[in-house]
Order: C-alpha cells, then structure tokens, then sequence
C-alpha cells in the first residue's frame, strides 16, 4: 500500500474520535441532568444487578483464551497468504513464479493440523458450560 | 505541507501516543486501568511500524500484541488478582535502583543512536534491485506471503504443529486445575 493510502486510515481514525465526541458532547448539551441512583447501575435487562463487577472471574474462561491465542496466531498466517493469493496463483514474471494450487493445499494442511487440536479441546470438554 | 511533514507529524503523534501510554502503564493506580494503557502504548508502535513501511509488523503488532499477549495479560489479571479488594498501593521503595536502571538504559540508548550508520548513509540500497522493483508494486505483506508458500512451506507447516501443540497443552494444563 503507498503510504498515501495512509491518510485515509488516519482520516478513519480521526473521523471515529470526531464521532464520538460530537456525540457525547451533542448529548451532554440537551439531555436533562437529574441523577437518580438507578440510573446509575447497570443496565441488566430487568435483574438487578448485585455486587461488583471486579472479582475473580472462572477459570475456564482461560481454556477460551488459550484457544482464542492459538486462532490468533493462526490469523497471522493466514493473512499475509490471502493477501498473496493473486501471485501465488498467476505469479509475476521474473519475480514470483506462480505456485498454483499448492498454495491452497498448503493452507487446508495447516488449518487441518489446528482443526485437530480443536477437536481435542472438543473432545476435552473445554466449550461445555454447564 | 510536504509529505515529509505529514510523516513527522505523524511520528509525534505516535510518539507522544506512545509515551502517554507507557506511563499511564506506571502511574495508573488499578493494574486493570495499566494494561488497557498498555493496548494504547502497543497500538502506538503499530504506528511506527507502518511509518517505517513495515506494514506486515504493523499487523502483526496489532493482531499478536494488542490482541493475544494483551488477552492472556488481560485473564492472568482477571483469573489471579483481587481487584476488586482495592487498588495497588503504589511504592517508592525503589526509587534509587529504578534511577539508576533508567538512567542506565537512556545512556545506552543514546550511544548506540549516535553511533549507528543509518540507511540514509549507507548510500546503497539494502536489498536487491529486483526486490525493490517489485515492492513498488507489491505490498511487503504479499512478498512475506509468497516466501511463506514457496520457499518457507517446511517451516510454515511446522508452525502449525508447534500451535497444535500450544493448544493441546493450553487445554491440558487449564482442565486439570478445574478437576481438583
């Protein structure tokens, strides 16, 4: 990407910081301001809410990070491969040979290879809740 | 305004992005509160990364650091500390060595950026004439994907198989501890 495209994201960004600002600002200036303690707890749909939010959460969350980690790693390798995929299949002369359909195959062993731990964290029980 | 300035402003920008971040991660009373300072402080570098035409690192910077390590941080908080007892007291029992080490590391850092030849003095190109015909045209992302499938594919497969095995012993280790 030409680092001109660059202005774009920064304009993304910027735009984003704008829109919440003129929001919370264009908010701030109109709604009425009468505090009730209900209205500052947290919206549960009907329950109330009961102690803090800050405590020890359960440990089998951790079994979802871990995997979450893995898949992450993995997105890391698939980017730059689908990213490639247009010389990976037609190659550019004198520079990339093209490599065709191994690209794919070598993709499909990779992720068969993390489909098998995903199935033994399956298999482990690690999505099971109750 | 010149791209040049453009590109420094952008640095500043990155820069003090960066430095507010890192200090936040110390001065912020409530470790939840210093690691999503962290998250700013790491987006930062993801900045410096695309300024110097690194887009690849840029995100990976983004999708390894500011997603992975900042969640495994994020759940060894959430799993281990009481937060919610109070927040950390802070203190400065480690003034002198903290110093001392700081002062150490801004010296060094100094030296070795006043006695490094940059790429403006080299006056030859770093890589091939080939290689920076095609980065012209291509992104540096698509160059590190063709390497991965044509010349890397051993190690890349084995990749796959080192994450198999983070995965299988992730879950291992964490469903013992909920056995007991």
């Amino acid at each position: 990407m030409p680092y001109q495209d660059y202005n774009w994201v920064a304009l993304f960004i910027l735009a984003g910081i704008a829109f919440t600002g003129v929001a919370l600002l264009v908010a701030w200036l109109i709604r009425p301001s009468r505090i009730a303690f209900s209205k500052l707890t947290t919206y549960e749909c009907g329950e109330e809410p009961q102690y803090t939010a800050w405590i020890r959460y359960n440990p089998r969350f951790y079994v979802i990070a871990i995997i979450f980690l893995v898949f992450d790693v993995d997105v890391v390798f698939m980017f730059p491969w689908a990213s490639a995929y247009k010389i990976l299949l037609f190659g550019i002369p004198y520079h990339f040979e093209a490599i065709g359909l191994p690209a794919f195959g070598e993709m499909f062993i990779f992720l068969v290879i993390l489909l098998l731990g995903w199935l033994f964290a399956w298999k482990k029980g690690a999505f099971e809740w109750v | 305004m010149s791209p040049a300035d453009l590109i420094a402003i952008y640095f500043y920008f990155f820069a003090a992005l960066a430095i507010l971040g890192a200090l936040g991660v110390v001065v912020l009373r409530n470790i939840f509160h210093s690691v999503l300072s962290m998250i700013v402080c790491l987006f930062a570098v993801a900045g410096f990364f695309v300024l110097l035409n690194a887009e690849f690192l840029a995100a990976v910077q983004v999708i390894i650091y500011v997603g992975a390590i900042m969640v495994l941080i994020i759940f060894a908080i959430l799993l281990s500390t009481r937060i919610m007892r109070r927040d950390i007291v802070q203190t400065n029992a480690y003034v002198l060595p903290g110093i001392i080490v700081s002062l150490a590391f801004l010296v060094t850092t100094f030296f070795v950026i006043i006695s490094t030849r940059f790429v403006e003095d080299y006056h030859v190109p770093f890589y091939p004439a080939w290689l920076a015909e095609a980065s012209e045209k291509l992104d540096n992302t698509m160059i590190v994907g063709w390497s991965l499938m044509a010349t890397y594919s051993l190690p890349f497969e084995i990749a796959s198989i080192l994450l198999l095995m983070a995965l299988i012993g992730g879950v291992v280790l964490a469903h013992r501890k909920e056995d007991d």
